[in-house]
This record gives structure tokens, sequence and C-alpha cells, in this order.
């Protein structure tokens, strides 16, 4: 049984790593169906991602479009030694984090965990609760709510984590962050949206 | 039971999502949480957050999406004629640098001669024998800067 499973490991990881290599050279020749492939993939959560970081979606939408023009820019830098995720985000917020020293220069540490101590108390009694929250709204929002209240670096990791369920040294390659701080902010990340979702709850 | 078994249970449960934690560790956690509810009720609570977040959507209109293909279609056939442009411009250089040496020292001689015919000191026509070896690499560094200048940027096109 094991030798079995070891056998399927094995091949799920060679299968990756052919993968990876294949998009690689895709990329080095500017293939335009590697790319429309590309775009196809992994639209759903380059986006997701986007709007996770930047909180908005018509900036979303712009830095979509020029995430992919990025990565037909640079793809000879991709050398398929590694998953395509990582390098995919990694130049998604490269692009949120130039934005934001061009929109707002005093806030372009956002994500660099400038931030991290502030984060937000749950309501307090006598304000509106998240009950009534849900009451108006549909959970969803009321979720993407919370989070939005969470530091950038926060949600940033809690994201990779258990939406795109990286490793945590691949969340570190994405936010340039030592492993330890990524752990630290996962710890908090969670802790926090614990809070915030539920303690609107109660 | 002490209140440091309780937040040691939790920080367990929260180090068992973002990292992973030993079976010994398991096995511990396991047993202190069928004696205490507080614990389970937090492990559930934790359960719950993470699903809200793994929830998350965020739709997409499709429209984008075809617009960001047509773009990148675009672009990667500007790259690719680029490239075949100084893919060409290179072949010249290197054509003109194999004729350089090749007619250097006719060159050296040509000028030589016509130094020596109009009086012209030695270290006048040694500097001309030197600038003329740089021309084409001067040349080619202003089609560069010329063209570097004309490229568009990726953000001044128009959204399509």
């Amino acid at each position: 049984m094991d030798a079995a499973l070891c056998w399927f490991m094995n091949s799920v990881a060679c299968s990756m790593e052919h993968e990876a290599q294949a998009i690689a050279r895709g990329l080095r020749r500017r293939d335009p169906e590697v790319l429309d492939g590309l775009i196809e993939r992994y639209q759903y959560r380059l986006f997701r991602y986007l709007a996770c970081l930047t909180g908005s979606r018509e900036t979303a939408e712009d830095l979509f479009q020029e995430t992919w023009l990025r990565v037909l820019e640079r793809g000879c830098q991709y050398d398929g030694k590694s998953r395509f995720e990582p390098w995919l985000f990694t130049i998604a917020r490269h692009l949120v984090i130039d934005l934001q020293r061009r929109r707002q220069p005093r806030y372009a540490d956002l994500l660099d965990g400038r931030e991290e101590a502030e984060l937000p108390e749950p309501e307090a009694q006598g304000q509106p609760s998240a009950l009534e929250l849900v009451a108006r709204r549909e959970e969803h929002e009321w979720v993407s709510a919370a989070l939005g209240r969470l530091p950038a670096s926060y949600r940033e990791v809690l994201m990779l984590r258990f939406q795109e369920d990286m490793t945590l040294e691949e969340i570190a390659q994405v936010a340039a962050a030592p492993l330890s701080t990524v752990k630290s902010r996962l710890y908090r990340g969670l802790e926090a949206m614990r809070q915030l979702l539920e303690g609107g709850q109660a | 039971m002490s209140e440091d078994l309780h937040k040691h249970a939790r920080r367990l449960l929260a180090a068992a999502r973002v990292e992973g934690i030993s079976d010994a560790e398991q096995a511990w956690l396991e047993t202190h949480m069928q004696e205490c509810a507080q614990c389970g009720e937090h492990a559930s609570s934790l359960a719950r957050t993470i699903g809200s977040v793994r929830s998350l959507a965020a739709p997409l209109d499709p429209a984008l999406v075809e617009a960001t293909r047509r773009r990148v279609h675009f672009r990667a056939r500007e790259l690719r004629e680029q490239e075949a442009r100084m893919h060409a411009l290179w072949m010249a250089c290197g054509l003109s640098w194999v004729l350089g040496v090749v007619s250097a020292p006719l060159l050296w001689w040509a000028l030589e001669w016509i130094g020596e015919r109009i009086a012209v000191p030695k270290p006048i026509w040694v500097i001309s024998f030197m600038f003329w070896w740089i021309v084409p690499a001067v040349v080619a560094a202003a089609v560069l800067t010329w063209r570097r200048s004309r490229a568009p940027s990726v953000n001044e096109h128009p959204r399509l």
C-alpha cells in the first residue's frame, strides 16, 4: 500500500515537473497557445488574489491584464524548476506594490507588514453586530468585508495558504519574507479572522 | 484542567492548520479534545473560519479575460517582430565588425598615405583611424536609443 502511494506521489511530482518545464519552454517561445492555456487555467485564482490584495475590483481588473503582459514579457525568467503559481503570484504582487507606490507613496509598504500592529478589534457590543450585517448582506460579502479589515500582509498569506494551498516555503517566496514571518502572519491573521467572524456571530 | 493546557491545545489546533503537527502532538490533542468542550468549540470555530476563507470567490467578467487574451496576443506579436528587427540589427553590427577587422590594415595604409600627402601630423590621422572604428558602434547605439524612445510602453496600450 505504501509502495503504491509512494509510486503515485512520485508520478504526480514527475508530471508536475514536466508540466512546469513545458510552461517554461512555451513562455520562452512566447507561444500564444501556452499563454492562452495559462490564462484559462489561472484566471479565477489570479483575479481572486488580486482582488483580495487590492480590495478593489476595478484595480484588480487592471492589474489582471498587466500581470499577464508581464508574464509574457518576463516569461524567459521562469526556469520551470518550481511550480508556476508562486512565480505568477509574485509578479502580481510586485505589480500591486508598484501601483501602491505610484498612488500613495506613504502606503507603499502595506504588503511588507508595516501595518501589522494595527489588527482590528472584534466589534464591541452596541455597534452593528455581524449578525445584523448578515441579515443585510450575503455571507460571502460579509466574509470579504471581514477579510478586508485585516492588514494586507495577513490577507495575502491567508489567501495563499487556505485558498491556493501553497506550502509555507512557496508563500515565503511570493511574499518575499522569511519563513518565520510568514508563519507569524498566518497565526495572527487566522486568529484575527476567527475573532472577527465569530465575534460577529456571537 | 489548567489554563496552560487549553492554550497549548489551541496553539496546536492552529499549528495543525498552518504548518502541521507531529503524530504525538496529534494524539495528545485528540485526547484533550475528548475531554474539553471549550477547545472543541475553538476547533470548530477555526474550521469555520478557514472554510469561510476557502469559500471566498471573486466573479470574473469573461469580457475581461477575452480582452486580456487579445492584448497578450497583440503584445506577443509586437515582441516577436521587435526581436526579429533586433536580430537583423545585431547581424548588421557583426558583419560591420568583421568588415572593419578585414579592412583595418588597408584603412591604416590609406590614412598614413593621405597624412603624408597633405602633411597631417601622425597623431591626427591615428585619431581619425580610431574614430572610424567606433563609427559602427556609435550608429548602432544611436539606433537603439532612438528605437527605445519610440517603443510604446505596456501602460500606453489602450485597454482593448
